[in-house]
């Protein structure tokens, strides 16, 4: 895996995965994206999924944890574009990825981000 | 009536990303519908990861027949010591192997495993419907 | 001294004599002395009674008063010679006076004087009647299977016990297309199908000759090297000999093909009209702008449950719906399983980004999902539509209050 596209749109980080990763260069984006994160601007980020049309158990709690991890440091997260296939494939893992928003494309991803955002700042 | 239409060799990590493309338009191809393409797609990643991870190299085997798709995924590894254990802890504990065994069967139509100290072979299938 | 040997020798003689005499009399086979003309002469009790005379009237009698035309030349052909060494064995048809019919093998040794001049025949009859009896009816029944094989469309085959043709029919050799039905000898099912039909017929074969039970009306899929595909419905049942062993089979296989393929086409369009009623049966409405809902009625198998999942969130996607309403006021029994597969749905619902509103519970079901301890996860519950559909539009509100 060569680079992972980052957008800054603000206070929030947006990272759209658009290949295949297999595990070790999953792993490594997904520390890429929790450093990049750690920086007091960002209060958000939405991880854009809408390219993978399959989504595995490995991937599956990578995710999970990259959103925690996030969490942890007091970022929102958001998942964007699960695509209907990979939705039912990962509930029938038993990967229900309860604790992470989802939304289906961007625009709506960063509304519900940013009235997260709102939020959290009331 | 059987016949074998892919073969597979999976040493290294990047092997479960072209398994899991070509099973995929093979399932395509075969005429299932794109739920069950997906399905058969993450079973073969599951499988696949499991034979990198933990049994260093094999490879997946793919027959078709008039019912559907037969999957097999085979290793030279150290087999499974416990197959029922893994297979009831893979959703409380981090047993990724586990994990991938009750997630391939849940994913596909059947499922059965065999597994030595010489190695593991899986034989999973999909029915076409 | 002479006299005593003469003596002796005239005794032996005598009772020779005798011996022979009875040989002749009791003996089964008709034994007759034929003059010149053909009349009898000298007839053995046995000889009498083959011509239907009492014992001892068949002397002086005309061979020709009991043999028909064709018969009478020929024995007379064969009776009848200059030459000393002609001895004759022939078949006659033979009028008997007791009112039989009865067909003889006929041996016959011409005697001459010193002088060579033929003056009669020793004659042996053997009564082959029966014989010729069974011949006549294994012609006949052997002439009716010919025509049986060679007319009836169905494929007949006799086979042995390592499943090679012995005799089939007309059609069946046309169906592999050799023209001589003799053709098939010594051939088995391989010389003609695949292996993929050859190969579990032979084995039914060798199955009802190990175990002596027929195969009856089995549809069969036949398999041909120039890539055909018939079907065949298919008898067979084993072949005995007189002391019942089995020695082979005899299969009858009528083609079906034709009522194969209109079933096929029949079971593909109703195949196509479960799908489309499948369709129907769980339309996804959309309710409201943005809401989509689809009730469930009936019962929720997991086939029906896939079906569900993947229309509701195909096109919640297409659509862009931020909600959806699954409604189960209509369902059948609710158990465990069914509340897996509802929650199952709703969650892929919340991964695509949408919102899964489960509504139509009533008590009944509130207090089954109660009662089995199912736990629901987080999954919202209401009892009608119109709730779930006042909830939806109130948290739309509420989320647009939020971004502001």
């Amino acid at each position: 895996m060569a680079r992972l596209t980052r957008m800054h749109l603000g206070d929030i980080l947006v990272v759209p995965i658009q290949e295949e990763l297999h595990d070790t260069a999953a792993e490594e984006a997904g520390e890429k994206i929790i450093r990049e994160a750690d920086n007091s601007n960002i209060k958000g980020v939405a991880i854009d999924i809408s390219a993978l049309d399959i989504v595995d158990s490995f991937l599956g709690r990578l995710l999970q944890k990259i959103a925690w991890g996030l969490r942890a440091m007091g970022k929102e997260v958001i998942l964007v574009g699960i695509q209907p296939e990979v939705a039912v494939a990962l509930v029938e893992l038993g990967l229900y990825l309860e604790d992470i928003n989802t939304a289906f494309e961007l625009d709506s991803a960063l509304e519900k981000l940013r009235g997260m955002i709102n939020k959290d700042s009331k | 009536m059987k016949e074998e239409i892919l073969r597979i060799p999976i040493n290294k990590e990047i092997d479960v990303l072209i398994a899991r493309r070509e099973i995929k338009s093979e399932a395509e191809r075969t005429g299932f519908r794109w739920i069950d393409q997906t399905r058969i797609a993450t079973a073969v990643s599951e499988l696949t990861r499991n034979i990198i991870k933990h049994a260093y190299r094999g490879e997946v085997i793919v027959n078709k027949d008039d019912g559907g798709l037969e999957i097999i995924c085979q290793d030279e590894g150290p087999g499974i010591p416990d197959i029922e254990q893994a297979m009831e802890r893979g959703y409380s504990t981090t047993n990724s192997l586990g994990i991938g065994l009750i997630g391939a069967k849940h994913l596909m139509d059947g499922f059965e495993i065999e597994s030595t100290d010489s190695g593991t072979k899986i034989t999973t299938y999909k029915k076409l419907k | 001294m002479a006299k005593k040997n003469d003596k002796k020798e005239i005794k032996k003689l005598r009772r020779e004599n005798v011996e022979y005499k009875n040989l002749i009399e009791e003996m089964s086979e008709g034994f007759a002395f034929l003059e010149e003309d053909l009349t009898f002469s000298f007839s053995n009790p046995a000889c009498d009674s083959i011509f239907g005379v009492p014992e001892g009237k068949l002397m002086g009698r005309k061979l020709q008063d009991f043999l028909t035309a064709k018969s009478f030349k020929e024995a007379k052909k064969n009776i009848i010679t200059k030459k000393k060494k002609k001895k004759s064995v022939f078949e006659i048809e033979v009028n008997a006076e007791d009112g039989e019919g009865r067909y003889l093998l006929t041996r016959s040794n011409p005697r001459f004087d010193e002088k060579g001049k033929f003056v009669g025949s020793f004659v042996f009859f053997y009564n082959i009647t029966k014989r010729i009896k069974l011949e006549e009816d294994l012609i006949f029944e052997r002439s009716l299977l010919n025509s049986l094989l060679n007319t009836i469309p169905d494929h007949i085959y006799f086979k042995d016990e390592k499943s090679r043709f012995i005799k089939v029919s007309k059609s069946l050799a046309q169906w592999f297309n050799v023209d001589d039905v003799d053709g098939l000898m010594d051939k088995t099912d391989f010389d003609f199908f695949t292996e993929e039909h050859a190969r579990p017929a032979f084995e039914d074969e060798q199955e009802i000759m190990k175990t002596g039970n027929p195969i009856e009306g089995k549809i069969e899929k036949e398999t041909h090297p120039d890539g055909r595909t018939t079907w065949v419905s298919t008898t067979k049942v084993p072949r005995y000999d007189k002391e019942k062993n089995v020695i082979g089979i005899l299969g009858i296989s009528r083609d079906v093909t034709e009522k194969k393929l209109w079933e096929e086409e029949r079971e593909e369009k109703l195949e196509a009209q479960r799908e489309e009623l499948m369709e129907l049966s769980t339309p996804v409405i959309d309710v409201w702008e943005g809401v989509l809902t689809v009730p469930i009625l009936g019962s929720l198998d997991s086939e029906r449950a896939s079906r569900i999942s993947e229309s509701l969130l195909t096109q919640i996607v297409e659509k862009r719906a931020g909600a959806a309403i699954i409604d189960i006021s209509g369902i059948g029994a609710v158990d465990s399983a069914v509340a897996d597969r509802l929650i199952r749905t709703a969650k892929a619902v919340r991964l695509v980004g949408s919102e899964a509103i489960l509504t139509g519970v009533g008590v009944e079901i509130a207090q089954t999902i109660a009662d089995l301890g199912i736990d629901m996860g987080g999954l919202k519950t209401m009892s009608t539509l119109k709730d779930g559909l006042r909830y939806v539009i109130s948290r739309k509100k509420e989320q647009r209050g939020e971004m502001k």
